[in-house]
Parts: C-alpha cells; sequence; structure tokens
C-alpha cells in the first residue's frame, strides 16, 4: 500500500495528463489558421491582375512619359484615319487659296499631325491613368483585408494564449483543491493515528498500573 | 468479574458493530457523491458538446452565406479580368478590339451607307467608323475593368467579414473543447481521489477505534492499573494478569 502522498501524486498526474493532453484544440487553431491564410491567397489572387496591371504596365508607361523613356505604344487608327481626313482637307484648301507647295500647307499639316498625336498620346496617357487608379484600388483593396486577417489571426495566437493561461490556472486550481482536500485527509489521518497511538499507550500505561 | 468482562465484550462488538454501520453509511453516501459529481461532470461536458455543435452548425450557415456572396460577386471579378489584357492591348494600340469592320458592313449602317453614298465614301465612312470603334472599345474595356475591381472589393468584403466570423467561430468551439476537457481531467482526477480518500479514511477509522480500547476495557473491568506497577511499560506481565482478571475469557 503506497503513502498517501504517492497516491495523491498519482490523482494528480491524471489530471495533468488529462488537461494538459488536449489533441483536439491545437487542430481547431491550425484549422483556423490555414483559413484566415486561404482566405488571404483568395483575396490576393483576386487582386493580382489589376495590381500587376498597375505596376508592371501603367507605371513604367507613365514614368516614361513623365520622366522619359521608351513607350510602348502604336498611333490609333484613329490617328491614321483622322490624318488622312485632315490632309486631305488641308491640300484640298491650300490648292483652292495658295497652292499645294506653300509655307502654309506645311504648317497645316504640322498643326494636324501634332495635334492629333497629342491627342493620341493623351488617350494612352488617359488609359494607363484609368489602370493606374485601377491597381491602386485593388491594393488598397488587399491592404485593408491583410490589416484585417492581420488582425484575425492575432487574436487566434491571443485567444490560444489565453486558453493556455487559463488550462494552467486551472490545472493549478485542481491541483490546489487536491493538495487541499489531501492535506485535510493527512491531517485527519494523522490526528486520527496519534488518537490511537495514545489510546494504545494508555492501554499499555492501564495494564502496566499507571493508572 | 466475568460478569463485566461479558458486558465490556458487548459493548465492544456493539460499538463495532455501530461503528460498521455507520461506516457503511458513509461508505454509501460517499460513493452517491462519487456519482454525482461524476454526472454532474458528464452533464457539462455534454453541454459543452453540444455547444460545439451549435457553433458546428453556426459554421456551416456562414459558410454558406458567405460563398454565396462570393459566388455572386464572381461574374463582375471575371468580367473584369477577362477586359484587363485586352484593355492594356487597346490602350498602346495594339491588337484589334472592340467591334469588327465587318459588323458595320452588314445592318442597318450599311444599308444606309450603301443605299445614298458611293463605294468610295462607304469604304471611308466604315474605315472611319472602326477607328472610333476601337477608341470607343477603350472606354468600354476600361468600365469592365473597373466593375471587375469594384466586384473584387466587395468579394474581399464578403471574404474578410467571412474569415472574421469562421474565425470566431473556431475560437469559440477551440474554447468549449478545452473547458470540456478541463472539467473531464477534474472530474477523473477528484474521482480517483476521493477513492483514495475513501481507502485512507478505513484505514484512519480502524486505528481510532483502537483509542477507544483503554476506556471500554477500563469500563467494563473497572481496571485502573496494578498497584505499585508505577509507571513501569510491562507488558508480558500485565496482560496474563488481565486475562487472570477477567476469567480467562478476556478479549486481549
Amino acid at each position: 500500500m503506497g503513502s498517501f502522498v504517492d497516491k495523491f501524486k498519482g490523482s494528480a498526474s491524471n489530471i495533468f495528463e488529462a488537461a494538459g493532453n488536449t489533441p483536439s484544440t491545437p487542430s481547431i487553431f491550425d484549422e483556423n489558421l490555414a483559413f484566415q491564410q486561404g482566405k488571404l491567397d483568395q483575396i490576393r489572387s483576386s487582386t493580382a491582375p489589376f495590381r500587376s496591371a498597375a505596376t508592371d504596365t501603367a507605371i513604367p508607361a507613365l514614368s516614361a512619359l513623365a520622366f522619359g523613356g521608351e513607350i510602348d505604344f502604336e498611333p490609333s487608327k484613329l490617328f491614321d484615319v483622322s490624318l488622312a481626313r485632315g490632309r486631305e482637307g488641308v491640300l484640298e484648301g491650300q490648292a483652292a487659296r495658295s497652292g499645294v507647295k506653300s509655307s502654309g500647307t506645311f504648317e497645316r499639316l504640322a498643326d494636324l499631325v501634332s495635334g492629333l498625336a497629342s491627342e493620341d498620346i493623351g488617350r494612352f496617357e488617359s488609359g494607363n491613368l484609368s489602370l493606374l487608379n485601377t491597381g491602386q484600388r485593388a491594393e488598397n483593396i488587399l491592404s485593408g483585408a491583410e490589416s484585417s486577417i492581420a488582425g484575425n489571426i492575432g487574436g487566434i495566437f491571443r485567444n490560444k494564449g489565453q486558453l493556455a493561461q487559463l488550462s494552467s490556472q486551472q490545472r493549478g486550481q485542481s491541483a490546489a483543491d487536491l493538495i487541499s482536500q489531501g492535506g485535510q485527509s493527512a491531517l485527519s489521518k494523522a490526528q486520527t493515528t496519534a488518537g490511537g497511538i495514545k489510546g494504545l499507550s494508555s492501554l499499555l500505561s492501564l495494564f502496566a498500573g499507571g493508572g | 468479574m466475568a460478569e463485566l468482562a461479558i458486558g465490556a465484550g458487548i459493548t465492544l462488538i456493539g460499538n463495532v458493530v455501530a461503528g460498521g454501520i455507520e461506516e457503511k453509511g458513509r461508505r454509501k453516501k460517499e460513493q452517491a457523491d462519487i456519482e454525482a459529481f461524476k454526472a454532474k461532470s458528464d452533464a457539462e461536458i455534454e453541454g459543452l458538446k453540444a455547444v460545439e455543435q451549435a457553433e458546428r452548425d453556426n459554421l456551416a450557415i456562414q459558410k454558406e452565406i458567405f460563398g454565396a456572396q462570393t459566388a455572386r460577386q464572381k461574374p463582375f471579378v471575371d468580367v473584369g479580368t477577362m477586359a484587363l489584357p485586352d484593355f492594356i492591348e487597346a490602350i498602346s494600340n495594339r491588337g484589334k478590339t472592340g467591334l469588327p469592320a465587318e459588323q458595320f458592313q452588314s445592318g442597318q449602317i450599311s444599308d444606309f451607307l450603301g443605299k445614298n453614298v458611293p463605294d468610295i465614301v462607304k469604304a471611308k465612312a466604315l474605315e472611319e467608323l472602326e477607328a472610333l470603334e476601337l477608341e470607343r472599345n477603350k472606354s468600354r474595356l476600361s468600365d469592365l475593368v473597373n466593375v471587375g475591381v469594384g466586384g473584387v472589393g466587395s468579394e474581399a468584403g464578403s471574404i474578410v467579414n467571412e474569415a472574421g466570423t469562421v474565425g470566431q467561430s473556431l475560437v469559440n468551439i477551440g474554447t468549449a473543447k478545452e473547458q470540456a476537457l478541463q472539467n473531464a481531467a477534474r472530474a477523473r482526477g477528484a474521482i480517483s481521489l476521493q477513492e483514495d480518500i475513501d481507502k485512507e479514511n478505513q484505514r484512519n477509522r480502524l486505528i481510532g477505534g483502537l483509542s477507544e480500547l483503554p476506556g471500554l476495557v477500563g469500563t467494563a473491568t473497572g481496571f485502573t492499573g496494578f498497584k505499585g506497577g508505577g509507571n513501569e511499560f510491562n507488558l508480558y506481565k500485565t496482560l496474563p494478569e488481565l486475562r487472570t482478571s477477567v476469567g480467562g475469557g478476556g478479549f486481549i
């Protein structure tokens, strides 16, 4: 028969073992983390084409326009058509006035070309600005989502920590309860044992004539 | 003297029997307490399991709602995503997007041009229409891209809400499971300890019973010790004398 302390240790270790062995709870946390990560990946994937359109196309094009550099651009069909129409108009007009081969003809043609080219570049710039704004919106959407999900993930770890703390407190309380119960029982045992020994002593003393 | 010894024996047996009955009753009550504690603990665990299941049901509903929201946004996101590469091409005037020129050569426009203008003019008009259509298509593609990114925004809003709501449900499930495990552990530990205490108490009561012996002997025999014996400890000497004094039928 083991001592009471040994038995108490056995009982307490049951609690620690059972309370510490929580196989299902961590998997819930892992499941939650994987879920949050999956949702973040989903938003990153949805926004990716818009974001890369801005960074890979619009920003290089607008930077080239602003700071100089090569742009991936061809004159539009509208430019070609408008130029052809305009050229015909200029030539016909000049022929009627001072003749086609005059400085006025070249000036008017130059004005026509630069005006149409400016409009065409303007449309190119406007399109890229639209693309840039779209990409920026997508980036803002992603940033907002990342902040929220990062908050969720932080909350998961915080909850995990609080739960671990709670478990620790509960285990401590359980152990304290057991120690208290065990201590009272041990005290009771000691008192009773002492009483028994005292009684035996009295008995022996009685027989020995000590009265 | 013999009568006194018999009386003492009866008293002792009575006490032992009474103690046994009392002990049995106490044991029964303790066992009932343990069972009640276990039942209460089991009920709490079942309650927490029910909480977990309810949270699982809630989770399934939330996922279905958010899944439906995301699915509803999908056509908008898809059309925007599909328009994006065409828009990039259109901005740089590369590739042919929008309605092809052939579309203008049939239907009302073509009929109108065919009826009222010569072929050369008709060809020029169609060429100009195609050029205008290409520009118009830039606006169209831009609108679709904006619709798409708007859809992505709504989709992301749903996803973020889903992540928060479902995440909280999973936290609740984890908490319920943890509490259930804690309760189960405490119940098992307490029951185990109670059983140990119970056994210890039996031993203690046995020892405690011994302490009553001197009083019983003294009451039964009126024996208060040998004269002249002083405080000497001499069991070998005193026991045979005690036997003699109670007529050899004593209980020691």
